[in-house]
């Protein structure tokens, strides 16, 4: 199975047990989301507005939830290749660079190259053998990236995957990113907080309320690509945005221009 | 980690590591002598009668056939105890319920006297060398249960949702992402797993065997052979030694040399 997938999510309602009162939280409500194939879509909200939830619904490990998550054709999303880049790189500690990366692989494939290509295509070539201990925080980061691409994924999920890191060597693997996903076209779901990321990676990029989480604005950034980190252009569509919605990164859609008004508080 | 931290104290005392060992083991017999040119006793036979008794029993006795036989048996007690307390430990360390159930039962066989297991084993299945085995083992398990489930219950979940969502197959999740996280868990269970077993292997023997080291220094405690009791117990000593350095070190080196 080859191609990227298209995504159907619908949560009509995600809560969480608070132990602590034995109450109840609810992280997403009402959210829905449509992601054509072979598209970067970045989600945007406020931290602890329940993204890194829907990411974990999205790939499956979390199923309580009502309402579903399928490929548009209906099937479910396990049927898909997923791929997923977590905030920190989690990485297996006690393994190689290169075992890191093919353990992810079937086997069967006979892939033993595959993984070393990517890796040295990806400037890593003299770290195969070496324990992630051993890497930057950037190095690693490129090494969990290899790992999601090795398997060529149909869905890649990312969730803020350079938060943390300078922003040279962010804006590095963000380039990276984007050649390898140019080259090995793939539907992609990049969670961040930070508006400029998303405006250089996405084509469109839907932000989210504060908690309970919904789909608060949907907005399809046309820039053309290649493009450049420092491209002017993207400021001025940030500038453009943040004009339009001034409350937008606060969870809050804007006095003007309000798709959905009930997301007021 | 304590080499690491003697290793400078030891060359701040212009002696490396090795030779204060070396040192304080000459110490040791220095002090030995000395003890038994003072009490003059049969009952404390200097280092060259025990030496000298350790090559007579080596090459015309049966040393080398108990050492051998005592040695099966500590091996057969530890891969048993291991493997059993080792895979108890997952189940509870898992499974809550599991737990809460075994674990009243743990508490009590924790505190049986390693004595009341051998000779209950040895009452219930008879003087025979599977009942040897069961009771080593029984007194081992119980530690092995609570260590690997104290490792299983601080896994680190993230890990696992890698495997998951790369839909890693269980047989590699488990050996790959799964087994490296109780490593260390299981290197201290099979440190003091050795150094309990091999003491307890001695009273099991003692009590129902014919043959093996501790049969041997039942023997020489009626005879009074002071000398062939400490020949003995230094022989199974070294060998023990050799074990912990030969075996285990390399092994925990090994398992752990991402960390460096």
């Amino acid at each position: 199975m080859t191609g990227a997938a298209a995504l159907d999510i619908r949560i009509d309602r995600k809560t969480f047990r608070m132990p602590a009162n034995g109450g109840s939280r609810v992280a997403i409500e009402g959210l829905a989301l449509s992601v054509p194939a072979a598209q970067f879509l970045c989600i945007v909200g406020p931290s602890g507005c329940g993204k890194t939830t829907l990411m974990n619904l999205i790939a499956r490990l979390d199923r309580e939830a009502e309402g579903t998550v399928q490929l548009s054709d209906g099937t479910p999303v396990e049927s898909a290749r997923i791929a997923y880049m977590f905030q920190t790189p989690r990485l297996l500690p006690w393994l190689s660079v290169r075992d890191n990366v093919r353990i992810v692989l079937d086997q069967a494939e006979g892939a033993e190259g595959r993984a070393e290509a990517l890796l040295r295509q990806m400037e890593l070539g003299d770290s195969l053998d070496d324990f992630p201990n051993r890497l930057s925080g950037g190095m690693q980061r490129r090494v969990a990236l290899a790992r999601a691409f090795v398997t060529e994924p149909q869905l890649l999920l990312l969730d803020e995957p350079f938060v943390s890191l300078d922003l040279p060597v962010g804006n590095r693997l963000r380039g990276l990113l984007l050649d390898l996903w140019r080259a090995r076209p793939t539907t992609v779901v990049f969670v961040t907080h930070d508006l400029r990321e998303a405006i250089y990676l996405a084509d469109r990029i839907v932000f989210l309320s504060r908690g309970p989480s919904k789909v608060i604005l949907d907005e399809t950034v046309g820039l053309t690509r290649p493009r450049d980190v420092e491209d002017p252009a993207i400021d001025r569509f940030r500038i453009d945005l943040l004009e339009r919605h001034s409350s937008l990164l606060h969870g809050l859609a804007g006095a003007s221009g309000d798709q959905t008004p009930g997301a007021v508080q | 980690m304590s080499r690491s931290e003697s290793a400078p104290a030891g060359t701040r005392a212009g002696l490396s590591a090795p030779w204060l060992r070396l040192a304080s083991f000459v110490l040791l017999i220095a002090v030995w002598e000395a003890s038994a040119v003072l009490a003059q006793s049969r009952v404390l036979p200097d280092p060259w009668r025990v030496a000298l008794t350790f090559w007579d029993h080596l090459l015309h006795g049966s040393l080398l056939w108990d050492l051998g036989i005592t040695l099966l048996r500590v091996i057969a007690a530890f891969v048993l105890a291991m493997i059993c307390g080792t895979a108890l430990g997952i189940v509870m360390g898992q499974r809550k319920q599991v737990d809460v159930i075994l674990d009243g039962w743990l508490i009590l066989f924790l505190n049986i006297p390693a004595l009341v297991t051998i000779i209950l084993c040895y009452v219930w299945f008879g003087l025979t060398e599977v009942a040897a085995i069961l009771a080593v083992a029984l007194n081992k398990f119980p530690n092995v249960v609570v260590t690997i489930r104290e490792g299983t219950r601080a896994l680190d979940r993230e890990l696992l949702e890698v495997a998951a969502v790369f839909r890693v197959d269980r047989r590699r999740t488990f050996t790959q992402f799964f087994l490296p996280q109780l490593y260390p868990y299981l290197m201290v269970s099979a440190r003091s797993g050795i150094a309990l077993i091999w003491k307890i292997v001695l009273v099991v023997e003692l009590l129902g065997r014919s043959d093996g080291i501790g049969f041997q220094i039942g023997i020489f405690f009626q005879m009074f052979d002071i000398a062939g009791l400490l020949a003995y117990t230094l022989a199974f000593v070294i060998v023990m030694l050799f074990i912990e350095i030969g075996l285990v070190e390399p092994m925990e080196r090994h398992m752990t040399r991402w960390r460096k």
